[in-house]
């Protein structure tokens, strides 16, 4: 079974001086809803990629 | 919610019967408006009627493929002991072993059972799960 690769990286983006302000407003840990809004969406896009090629399957088949 | 394979199929074969209802299914899955999931057996029942339509070979060996990596991020793993009351089901109700692990599936986890064949919904409807069949929910 392949290692799972544990290793962490840095990644950073800009943002507006407002919204970081309110960032720091609420409890939540950005780390964490971020890293699961990245991995949601790369779900999503490869859901979306595998659809169409089945859709372009579909027009094949029938 | 819990989807079966005659939902799936209706979203990659054309000409089912409740295609159409099916698709908005997929298409609200799509915007996030709903959430779905299906039991791993769903994956395999998918790909055995794939195998039995009468799509082309090549169609049919690449659709199988492209199900089996569309449904790996919304199937779940299934327990022993829920293996253990999916048989049961399929003795006590003679439906096949994909329909009873929607059954049992949405029981564990509280969540809807939904499927597009008439027959499925009748006979778990009237063994008290809740089942909802997709040509009444467009």
């Amino acid at each position: 079974m392949a290692k799972e690769d544990k290793k962490d990286v840095i990644i950073s983006l800009r943002i507006p001086e407002r919204l970081k302000e309110e960032m720091n407003k609420v409890d939540v840990n950005w780390s964490e809803f971020l890293r699961k809004a990245i991995e949601e969406k790369i779900t999503k896009e490869k859901m979306k990629r595998i659809w169409d090629e089945i859709e372009s399957l579909k027009t094949k088949g029938v | 919610m819990i989807i079966d394979s005659s939902v799936v199929l209706n979203w990659l074969i054309r000409g089912g019967e409740f295609e159409e209802e099916c698709l908005k299914l997929r298409e609200a899955f799509e915007r996030g408006s709903v959430n779905i999931k299906v039991p791993e057996t769903v994956v395999y029942d998918v790909c055995r009627r794939i195998a039995e339509s009468d799509l082309p070979i090549d169609v049919a060996s690449r659709l199988a493929h492209l199900a089996y990596e569309y449904l790996r991020f919304v199937s779940v793993e299934l327990e022993g002991a829920m293996l253990s009351d999916i048989v049961r089901l399929c003795r006590e109700l003679g439906v096949d072993i994909a329909v009873a692990s929607c059954a049992i599936l949405s029981k564990k986890l509280d969540e809807i059972y939904v499927t597009a064949d008439r027959d499925v919904y009748d006979t778990l409807t009237n063994s008290g799960f809740k089942v909802t069949h997709v040509g009444d929910m467009f």
